[in-house]
């Protein structure tokens, strides 16, 4: 399988980030591994991959990847005012908008404050990116993902209407 | 802990951490910016001239950065989950991998319409030692 994945031109020039640390607490019966002594050593499983890669195959192909960049990905998230590494009520795919609980302020971005924040985080000075009118859009409420549930459904209908069409014509022909 | 034992410890720590430069003042400008919430709610506390962290029991360390890349407490549990995998701290973790994380959980979710998984994780990426910087400590 040909591994692909958003394109995504980080800012390697970071710099000074690890003089700003802080702490902060969990809450109780978290339990996060944190051992500021700690150095971390190479093991398997930092590169070890999946044995089977069946189901792989078939995820990396319900995205359209020609359609979808990282910033794209990132931005989504910058607008929603959403920290998907923060545990949250529900997933990405049930937001529901500017009054949804797992917003961290009830205020939407400025366009200039968004821009801001993108050219921290990426060198964008190339622009070999999706144009943002052809990006592929996120699932909310408002745009649920498709169910398999809801093939069925269609596939029922389509049943029922045939049947109903072929008792008509029927009908018809033994009129 | 032998005498000789805690003076390794500190010079290995001072050699790993530098004096952190973040203040009540720059973290409440986290708060500003929605990133993070405000010091009762949220729980957290700038260093006060410390040379290196000493949390106290219940805290973790973690860089004003990760917040600008879609870090919260708490934690999600498949990030939760990469730390146990890959036997790592959070503060091993460049601020990079934080951004790179929140976009593999961000697509799973929001463009797939799944929750995170973790096969799918293992098969994109894959863990290393980052360079000098932010000491020998850092992966991603």
């Amino acid at each position: 399988m040909k591994t692909r994945y958003l394109i995504c031109p980080w800012n390697t020039s970071l710099t000074e980030w690890y003089k700003r640390w802080f702490y902060i607490r969990e809450e109780s019966g978290s339990a996060t591994f944190c051992d500021v002594g700690y150095i971390p050593e190479k093991m398997v499983s930092w590169t070890d991959r999946p044995e089977y890669t069946g189901q792989v195959a078939e995820l990396m192909s319900l995205i359209d990847w020609s359609r979808l960049d990282g910033p794209g990905v990132i931005g989504n998230f910058l607008v929603r005012r959403v920290m998907p590494c923060q545990r949250r009520v529900h997933s990405a795919y049930e937001y529901a908008g500017s009054q949804d609980p797992t917003r961290m302020h009830r205020d939407g971005l400025e366009k200039s404050e968004v821009h801001r924040l993108m050219n921290e985080l990426f060198n964008l000075t190339d622009d070999n990116f999706v144009r943002s009118d052809d990006q592929m859009h996120a699932f909310k409420l408002g745009r649920p993902t498709p169910k398999v549930n809801d093939y069925l459904c269609l596939f029922v209908l389509l049943c029922e209407y045939c049947r109903i069409l072929t008792d008509d014509l029927s009908l018809l022909y033994c009129r | 802990m032998a005498k000789s034992d805690a003076k390794e410890r500190a010079e290995m720590m001072a050699k790993e951490w530098k004096k952190s430069r973040s203040s009540t003042r720059s973290l409440n400008d986290l708060v500003e910016m929605g990133l993070l919430h405000n010091q009762e709610l949220g729980g957290w506390r700038a260093p006060e001239g410390e040379s290196y962290p000493d949390p106290h029991a219940g805290e973790i360390v973690v860089f004003d950065d990760f917040f600008k890349r879609g870090f919260g407490v708490p934690i999600h549990p498949f990030l939760q989950g990469l730390l146990l995998y890959y036997e790592i701290g959070i503060c091993n973790l460049h601020p990079n991998s934080i951004l790179l994380i929140s976009t593999f959980l961000h697509l799973c979710e929001a463009y797939v319409g799944i929750e995170p998984h973790f096969d799918l994780f293992r098969y994109l990426f894959c863990l290393r030692k980052k360079g000098a910087v932010g000491g020998s400590k850092i992966a991603g």
